[in-house]
């Protein structure tokens, strides 16, 4: 080792140093700071036809274990960016900006449309347990502008939790695993998915489309086999 | 930095270049904490429970050339022509012509238009009735010869639109938030005085593919 690459080791070690002296003087949540985007990162299961409902018949409510920004996990029925109708359920943490549907901090089910982006959303919905699953459709049988959204603590959703205006008849379906921020997990899982065709029946959509949106890390959507479609690290 | 790094060597100073290589270091090290802990700030509007992003903004459309457009969509490309909304300001043009045809143009300032057959969906008045039972604050206002439903930004809940329809198409005009009211009834304004020029476009393209 020559002379100069000592000086360099010590400089090195003079890094170390201050870095540790540095670390330690920042409060952790400095140093790791998170900013929570509005836009979602996601995996998505997106049907290609034009559908006028979607449902989950088991929707496992994931514990991700102290949720930083938000996570949902839901179904949609979406025309475009501006305009779409969601159910699901959602939970926030301590880094989400307050937001129309207010703030909770455990899975509470989650109602949701943009119509023009414009948000509506009902604030004070039940709260889920986590590890159990529940079921959710947001739907238009009547082929009108009013999406009904459902829930319930078995596999078929009937309990209403009314109905938002929108700007479309129909959509195409959609499943996500989304959340705000890299430091939440994106573990989901989704069982019996269906989507309500334009003569009247309850069929598999498909997953022609899946995708990710943002940085989703490892987080792959897995199809199981017809309706089933699981979040996980590895498929 | 290697060459600063071998200057100092020759000069045999290898104390300074440890005080140097540990001020590199640190400096590396506070920029990255940084940027780890901006990272995510990205993105301005509002809070989005849903993706709303699906891969594209038209689910199952294609991303084309205005061009393109006016030639593949049944509906002309009725359009903006605006100081704040004009062909040169457009940033990405989506086309979906299978079901639920629309055609949807976003700008480089971050407003949207959608253009749909009037078949669509439903008239100015019914819908203004239905949206407002919902809460939406908007109300219905004279825009040139058109009725339009307006609904102004209001933080975290909404980024402002104006949707009117005229014979054969329904247009939203939609805003991120930081347009007001005015900024986008003159667009939409734009939009329709552009409507004999869109329709031109349409029929010459139409003479072209036949």
């Amino acid at each position: 080792m020559t002379r100069s690459s000592h000086g360099f080791g010590h400089g090195l070690l003079a890094t170390f140093a201050m870095t540790g002296l540095l670390l330690a003087l920042l409060p952790p949540q400095a140093a790791l700071a998170v900013t929570c985007i509005n836009a979602g990162l996601g995996v998505d299961s997106l049907g290609t036809d034009q559908q006028y409902g979607v449902r989950i018949g088991r929707n496992l409510i994931v514990n991700p274990s102290g949720t930083v920004c938000s996570v949902v996990r839901s179904a949609y029925i979406v025309r475009n960016w501006d305009n779409f109708v969601e159910v699901g359920y959602y939970e926030d943490g301590p880094d989400w900006p307050p937001d129309p549907c207010t703030n909770v901090t455990t899975p509470h089910i989650l109602v949701y449309a943009i119509v023009d982006r414009f948000i509506k959303c009902k604030a004070g919905t039940s709260g889920l347990t986590a590890g159990q699953e529940y079921s959710f459709r947001v739907d238009n049988p009547d082929h009108d502008f009013d999406f009904v959204h459902y829930w319930d603590d078995d596999t078929t959703p009937s309990i209403s939790l009314g109905f938002y205006a929108t700007d479309h008849k129909s959509g195409f379906p959609q499943v996500v695993s989304e959340r705000a921020t890299t430091a939440d997990s994106l573990r989901g899982e989704f069982h019996e998915v269906n989507s309500l065709g334009g003569g009247g029946s309850w069929n598999w959509f498909g997953d022609a489309l899946s995708f990710s949106n943002g940085n989703v890390g490892n987080w792959n959507i897995c199809s199981w086999g017809p309706s089933h479609l699981d979040v996980r690290l590895n498929c | 930095m290697s060459l600063r790094a071998g200057a100092i060597e020759r000069q045999g100073s290898s104390a300074r270049l440890g005080a140097i290589a540990a001020i590199l270091g640190l400096a590396f090290v506070v920029i990255t904490a940084l940027l780890i802990g901006g990272r995510d700030d990205q993105n301005s509007g509002l809070p989005n429970r849903g993706v709303g992003r699906p891969g594209s903004p038209l689910p199952t459309g294609q991303q084309v050339s205005l061009q393109e457009a006016t030639i593949r969509s049944a509906t002309p490309v009725y359009r903006p022509n605006d100081k704040l909304a004009s062909d040169s300001l457009i940033k990405e043009v989506w086309l979906r012509t299978e079901s639920m045809p629309e055609i949807f143009i976003i700008y480089a300032n971050g407003l949207h238009v959608s253009v749909r057959p009037g078949s669509e969906g439903q008239g100015t008045k019914e819908f203004a009735e239905a949206q407002i039972a919902d809460g939406v604050p908007g109300t219905i206002e004279r825009l040139g010869s058109v009725d339009a439903f307006v609904v102004p930004p209001i933080e975290g809940r909404g980024d402002g639109s104006v949707r009117f329809v005229i014979p054969d198409a329904i247009i939203s005009v939609v805003g991120n938030g930081s347009f007001t009211v005015d900024d986008l009834l003159g667009v939409a304004k734009s939009v329709l005085q552009g409507v004999p020029q869109a329709q031109a476009e349409h029929a010459a393209a139409s003479a072209d593919e036949a």
